[in-house]
């Protein structure tokens, strides 16, 4: 069999060392473990045999996904991704208040994720959004775009314990300088949900000239200085009137339709990974994350996911929500945000079974809550937090 | 340099409060580290734990220029630990922010550490963090190679490490097709 080409060895004409023949298998999965990006790893497979035996045993993998495909849709190369999904809007059943609302809701999200989601090369994607032919490189085979679900890019990899998958974008299309954020986790259906929102976003130049409270704050302090003149918590008048609540609601059923949304995406791949331990679900604009733990995961192997009729997501049990509103939020490092809202959503099951019902805190505390974000937002959750608390319960949808 | 270092370690032995062990490289040579740095490694804290260190520590797996480098980590990180464990400003907040800038300072160390090293040199490491059982060091050096990896096509990898093509061309051919999602670009 041929070397790599002529190498300057000993002189009795052997070739220049392997450097990792003096690595034990145990250490060079060390390194694979380490790599992370599962493409980075495909292309190690083929580097030996001893490469190719051991890249499949690597624990850890991270998926970076460039392109969404909304399922439902006929598939001519080139028009991959960015388009309004309207045909997949399930019909909004039921009458009165709660149908309009998921009327406007599935209508406000941009980008559903369905059933396919493809994975291309960031050229191939450029190409595709511009709906135009290919420029003149290496033509790739048959079609100009390459179809591959992780699902198959994570064929190879059966003793995986920690997947990690990003997504392009969050799919919630929301106005420019809008926060919203989710957290949520999921067993077989969902384990509990954070969501963060805000009107606007806006960075709050450092001013000597403002009033005593502010202009005393240390970043420790930042909470009283955000106790507004009114009684501390209560939602004001005008956001029954001027359709605030209404859009905090939008915001909340959005999340979990997303949520539920990738939940149900994972499916096979949860399925083919029986080591799977540890699993998140998130995009690169910081939108959304889901997880998975060990339990949750071993629950949904046990118990399989029912589907929301007609649409590809998981079905939502009934909810308690727990909302907390302020005005204004000043976080570390001098954002302002305005019209901050958090959200925090369990199963109506989970609250009555812990004895709390929704209004208590219940025994699990509130540490899901406040470490649901990192900083600067875990910050805003904690302020939030000790707002009051407004309960509200959903059917499920 | 040995001698250097041998009148150095005895002088350190003398150092009130800082026990030292010696460790001999597979060339030879004496090197002496504290006790607190080499606790670092699960081996030697093993061999000390069970009274073997009067005369000094054989390492016939580790040269001495590697055994340098190592007794430079173990020494930097348990002075990192040491210093963080007595920090007084114990007060939430100001102290998390304390170590995160001072992890965040130990990793830049780390890395220039080990980009500073042939890659002879950083396989040698390797091999001697994973026999002395020192997973930082460990984590470091094979992070390193795993980024020297990332990006590169097969091809590269292999002229990089000096890897014998073993495959067969139908066998790469077939291998191809198995991972053709990750050669699309």
């Amino acid at each position: 069999m041929e070397g790599e080409g002529e190498q300057d060895g000993c002189p009795c004409g052997a070739v220049a060392a392997d450097q990792f023949d003096r690595l034990p298998d145990a250490v060079l999965m060390d390194v694979f473990n380490r790599i992370g990006n599962v493409k980075a790893l495909g292309r190690c497979a083929l580097v030996s045999r001893r490469f190719h035996a051991l890249v499949p045993l690597v624990d850890s993998v991270f998926v970076r996904v460039d392109c969404v495909i909304p399922d439902d849709l006929p598939q001519p190369p080139g028009s991959a991704g960015s388009q309004q999904q309207q045909a997949a809007v399930p019909p909004a059943r039921g009458h009165g208040a709660l149908a309009q609302l998921a009327r406007l809701v599935l209508g406000g999200i941009a980008r559903p994720i369905q059933a396919l989601v493809q994975i291309l090369s960031p050229a191939a994607a450029a190409v595709s959004r511009r709906s135009a032919p290919q420029p003149a490189s290496p033509p790739a085979p048959a079609s100009d775009v390459s179809h591959h679900s992780p699902s198959e890019v994570l064929r190879p990899f059966k003793e995986l314990r920690r997947l990690h998958i990003e997504l392009p974008t969050g799919e919630l299309g929301i106005d420019d300088g809008v926060l919203l954020k989710w957290k949520a986790d999921f067993g077989s259906t969902l384990g509990s949900c954070v969501i963060l929102g805000a009107l606007s976003v806006s960075s709050k130049p450092p001013s000597p000239s403002t009033s005593p409270e502010t202009a005393a704050d240390s970043s420790a302090n930042s909470a009283d200085s955000n106790r507004e003149p009114e009684e501390s918590g209560s939602l004001p008048e005008s956001l029954f009137t001027n359709g605030g609540l209404k859009l905090r609601v939008v915001w909340t059923i959005s999340s979990l339709i997303a949520a539920s949304a990738r939940h149900y995406l994972l499916q096979s791949i949860i399925a083919d990974h029986a080591m799977l331990g540890s699993l998140n679900l998130t995009d690169s604009d910081g939108q959304g994350v889901l997880t998975m733990d060990k339990r949750q995961l071993q629950e949904l192997r046990v118990r399989p996911i029912s589907a929301s009729a007609s649409s590809h997501r998981t079905l939502m049990p009934a909810l308690s929500m727990r909302l907390y509103y302020a005005p204004h939020v000043e976080l570390p490092g001098g954002t302002l945000l305005k019209g901050a809202t958090l959200v925090a959503i369990r199963p109506s099951e989970d609250s009555l079974r812990e004895g709390g019902g929704a209004g208590a805190a219940g025994p699990a505390g509130t540490c899901w809550i406040s470490d649901a974000f990192e900083e600067p937002y875990r910050t805003a959750a904690k302020v939030l937090l000790k707002r009051r608390a407004y309960c509200l319960e959903m059917n499920s949808f | 340099m040995a001698a250097e270092k041998g009148e150095k370690g005895a002088a350190a032995k003398e150092v009130a409060g800082e026990r030292m062990v010696t460790l001999e490289s597979s060339d030879g040579e004496e090197f002496h580290m504290s006790e607190a740095a080499a606790q670092l490694s699960t081996l030697l804290r093993h061999v000390i734990e069970g009274g073997g260190i009067d005369n000094g520590i054989p390492l016939p797996k580790v040269a001495a220029r590697t055994l340098e480098k190592v007794i430079m980590y173990c020494e930097k990180h348990a002075k990192a630990a040491a210093k963080s464990d007595s920090d007084p400003s114990a007060a939430a907040g100001s102290s998390s922010d304390n170590t995160a800038a001072a992890s965040e300072d130990l990793e830049k160390w780390d890395r220039k550490l080990v980009n500073g090293l042939s890659q002879d040199a950083l396989f040698d490491l390797i091999v001697a963090a994973d026999y002395l059982v020192i997973d930082g060091l460990l984590d470091a050096t094979c992070r390193k190679v795993a980024d020297m990896m990332k990006g590169k096509t097969p091809d590269e990898i292999r002229k990089i490490f000096n890897i014998l093509n073993d495959f067969t061309k139908e066998e790469e051919e077939e291998m191809r097709r198995e991972y053709a999602w990750a050669f699309d670009d």
